[in-house]
């Protein structure tokens, strides 16, 4: 038994990294996509601020140990929560692959009906904390 | 589509919808979308309540269903967090500023689907996670319900050992994980043998330790207590005990034999050490600091500390097959915290109703001839003290009996059963030092002069409705146990006819159901 | 040859949880504090996996690690959260400076 597991995970290691080769080539094209389509259609003005190195208005050179807007704290957290979250797609991904291309339900009894929906319910409280913070002005800056 | 775990799980739903509903409506501009967090979070937790009443306990066999356990244990949870989670929203009705109201009653029903769902883990990471669900919203009470440079600094410490002790049990966790090699926890059959159990149980023990405030682990309580609002320091009496208490019997059942009703628990020698000298340690010391303290939220705190003392009492006699309800020390633990949770939210909500100085009451001073100015107030804080004291005839008296008859009567071989006879005597004593300060705030309030002109805040309905559910509810177990007791003794029947461990939709077919990650492995496979 | 087994990663885990509560004992600012919660939490993370990859050959190890750290990053920000709340009351988050509380 336990060597049939162990077989099945050490099977789990990708056999090629030509998906990965793929998926790197994509979000390098995309990259440059997005470059170019800002450089041809942002509008182009110049001036004291706008050609400093951040546009935010925060002074580029200064004392190390200068104080940040509070806001900058806030909007660390909310990325950290969203980027964080969405970790939990990666799992349910290849079980919803598996529920809805073999047809077979979950042990348990959870199809793909169930895992869809289970995932929908994951995106609206997500998206409820996004109103959340929306409504409360976090985005607002000043 | 599998409708059952929707159906299953619809207490938690309600009361998790409510959470949202809460959040989102406290946004609104308007006066009325404000103040209509409080009615929704009153009305999710009454129809969580009669859902769970209406399936009653668990059906013949316990049912296990993706990583939950619909025993009769989580049965008992969620009522009494239930109850007790709706006297917690009356009596924080009228704390919170209009523009935090939806914050503050959304996470007091986060926390309370926290415990219930506590009840119901059947997998560790489950159980790690809803205990942290309990926690997590309680960081937040403490520091956003007061103004007050105290209360910052209550949540930061309070913050930093929370966490400190949810790393301790994952860390913990992870020992049992690596031991059983599942995290299933009815499948995990674990030899107290093992030294990885060894370290892993006792990690995890310090960890619940935290959250049950269990010496050495407690020094948090007392700051805590004293710098939260008076409402959010009842809560924090309840809800995290209950989540600690429920994952330490979860965890001393992952050893259990199938004689454990006969035998008594099976923990290595160094667990049942560790926790014996915990439980000693704890009402020892909190009995004899709660002397020194001048401030009666500190008192009180330290009175939350031996409390937890006297429940690991009861959770170490365990539970014993023959002898009745004197001698199952589970339930009397369950029924012990129960009942102090609603003793210690009262005592906490007659703080928060009475001012003096123009600031909610805390010193000792401050309730000085509180019998003379406001008669019913006083009358109520009496009836909580007397009841955290073990006087009859209120709940806090039976809780006791319970508690040291379990203890005494135990019976178990050798040193084992004379160490918990001698548990029960350190007790018994502490349960006298303790007196010590009990009545210095009744004859506080009865027979001194006032200093400080104590008087009850008008306009507090909540409040003052809340305490009345909290004296009414100590009087009636006081009076009349046995249905409480009734209701405590359902795992313990659970316990006598043992169910055949079967997952839910695969009981019928002969082959062992597939784990989720062997589909999984399987699937990547082909 | 040197093979890195179970123990190897068990005793890294070991450490990195030792060093963590060095961390938490010795640091007087709270972004530092939390620091060593998360070094705590991650040794809980690594020894999850290794159990994982060497006792159970399945994956529920790797599963509860994410767990655990998706519950550090909630832990974190709600850190961020209190921090900044002290901040705006004390002017500072050298946690020696809350002392208005004891007894």
């Amino acid at each position: 038994m336990q060597e049939v597991v162990l077989a099945q995970a050490v099977s789990l290691a990708p056999r090629s990294y030509a998906p990965i080769l793929v998926l790197i080539l994509l979000v390098m094209a995309l990259v440059a996509g997005i470059l170019i389509l800002t450089h041809v259609l942002g509008p182009k003005r110049h001036g004291r601020v706008k050609d400093d190195t951040y546009e935010a208005g925060m002074p580029p050179v200064g004392d190390a140990r200068r104080r940040f807007k509070v806001q900058f704290y806030i909007v660390a957290m909310l990325f950290l929560l969203f980027d964080v979250e969405v970790v939990f797609m990666w799992p349910w991904a290849p079980l919803f692959h598996h529920t809805s291309v073999t047809g077979q339900a979950l042990p348990g009894g959870f199809d793909k009906t169930f895992l869809l929906v289970e995932m929908a319910v994951f995106l609206a409280i997500l998206l409820v904390g996004y109103v959340y913070a929306w409504k409360k002005g976090v985005f607002r800056w000043n | 589509m599998n409708g059952d775990l929707f159906t299953l799980l619809a207490p938690e739903l309600i009361v998790i919808g409510g959470a949202v509903l809460a959040l989102l409506l406290g946004l609104g501009a308007s006066p009325g979308a404000r103040s209509a967090p409080r009615a929704l979070a009153l009305l999710s937790v009454f129809a969580a309540f009669l859902v769970t009443w209406y399936y009653g306990p668990s059906p013949a066999k316990p049912l296990e269903l993706a990583g939950m356990r619909f025993d009769s244990l989580a049965y008992y949870i969620r009522l009494i967090a239930l109850s007790v989670g709706a006297l917690v929203l009356l009596v924080h009705w009228h704390l919170p500023h209009p523009a935090e109201r939806g914050d503050v009653f959304a996470m007091i029903l986060f926390s309370l689907a926290g415990i219930m769902l506590t009840s119901l883990a059947n997998d560790l990471v489950l159980l790690f996670l809803t205990i942290e669900l309990v926690s997590i919203p309680t960081y937040i009470l403490v520091s956003i319900g007061r103004s007050d440079i105290r209360a910052q600094e209550a949540g930061l410490k309070y913050f930093f050992l929370g966490t400190l002790s949810a790393a301790l049990l994952v860390y913990g966790f992870s020992f049992l994980y690596g031991a059983a090699g599942t995290t299933n926890l009815s499948r995990m059959q674990l030899s107290p043998a093992g030294g990885f159990v060894t370290i892993g149980l006792l990690l995890a023990f310090a960890g619940v330790a935290f959250k049950i405030a269990a010496a050495p682990f407690h020094v948090y309580a007392a700051d805590v207590y004293q710098g939260a609002a008076a409402p959010v320091t009842g809560l924090l009496g309840f809800f995290p005990k209950v989540a600690g208490f429920v994952a330490l019997i979860k965890l001393l059942f992952l050893m259990q034999p199938s004689d454990l009703l006969t035998a008594g628990w099976n923990m290595p020698g160094a667990a049942f050490v560790f926790l014996w000298v915990v439980a000693a340690a704890t009402m020892t010391l909190g009995n004899v600091l709660g002397l020194m303290q001048t401030n009666v939220k500190r008192m009180l705190a330290y009175s939350s500390i031996a409390h937890s003392g006297y429940m690991l009492v009861a959770l170490l006699a365990g539970p014993v097959a023959s002898g009745g309800p004197l001698r199952d020390g589970l339930s009397a633990m369950l029924f012990y915290i129960v009942v102090y949770g609603i003793m210690n939210l009262g005592a906490f909500a007659v703080l928060a109703l009475i001012q003096a100085r123009g600031r909610p009451a805390e010193e000792l001073d401050d309730l000085a001839g509180l019998g003379r100015r406001e008669p019913l107030a006083a009358l109520a804080l009496a009836i909580c003290v007397f009841s955290l004291m073990g006087l009859p005839p209120t709940a806090g008296f039976f809780a006791k009996v319970y508690v040291f008859s379990a203890a005494i009567s135990n019976g178990a071989a050798g040193w084992h059963g004379l160490s918990l006879i001698v548990l029960a005597v350190i007790g018994l004593i502490n349960s006298a030092i303790a007196a010590g300060y009990y009545l210095r705030i009744v004859a506080t309030c009865y027979l001194r002069e006032p200093v400080a002109e104590p008087i009850a805040e008008p306009r507090t309905a909540g409040i003052r409705l809340g305490l009345l559910g909290c004296c009414i509810a100590i009087l009636v177990i006081g009076v009349w146990p046995g249905g409480l007791l009734y209701m405590s003794r359902l795992p313990f029947y659970d316990l006598s006819a043992p169910p055949a461990v079967a997952t839910h939709s695969n009981a019928q077919s002969p082959e062992p159901a597939e784990t989720t990650e062997q589909v999984y492995a399987k699937e990547m496979n082909s | 040859m040197l093979t890195i087994g179970l123990t190897h990663y068990l005793i890294l885990a070991a450490f990195m949880f030792c060093c963590g509560l060095y961390v938490m004992t010795i640091k007087r600012n709270a972004v530092g504090i939390l620091i060593g919660v998360e070094l705590i939490l991650n040794a809980a993370s690594l020894n999850l996996v290794a159990f994982s990859r060497y006792k159970t050959g399945l994956l529920d190890g790797q599963i509860v690690a994410l767990f655990v750290i998706v519950l550090a990053a909630a832990e974190a920000a709600i850190a961020i959260a209190i921090f900044v709340n002290y901040y705006n009351n004390l002017a500072t988050i050298d946690v020696d400076r809350g002392d208005s509380l004891n007894g």
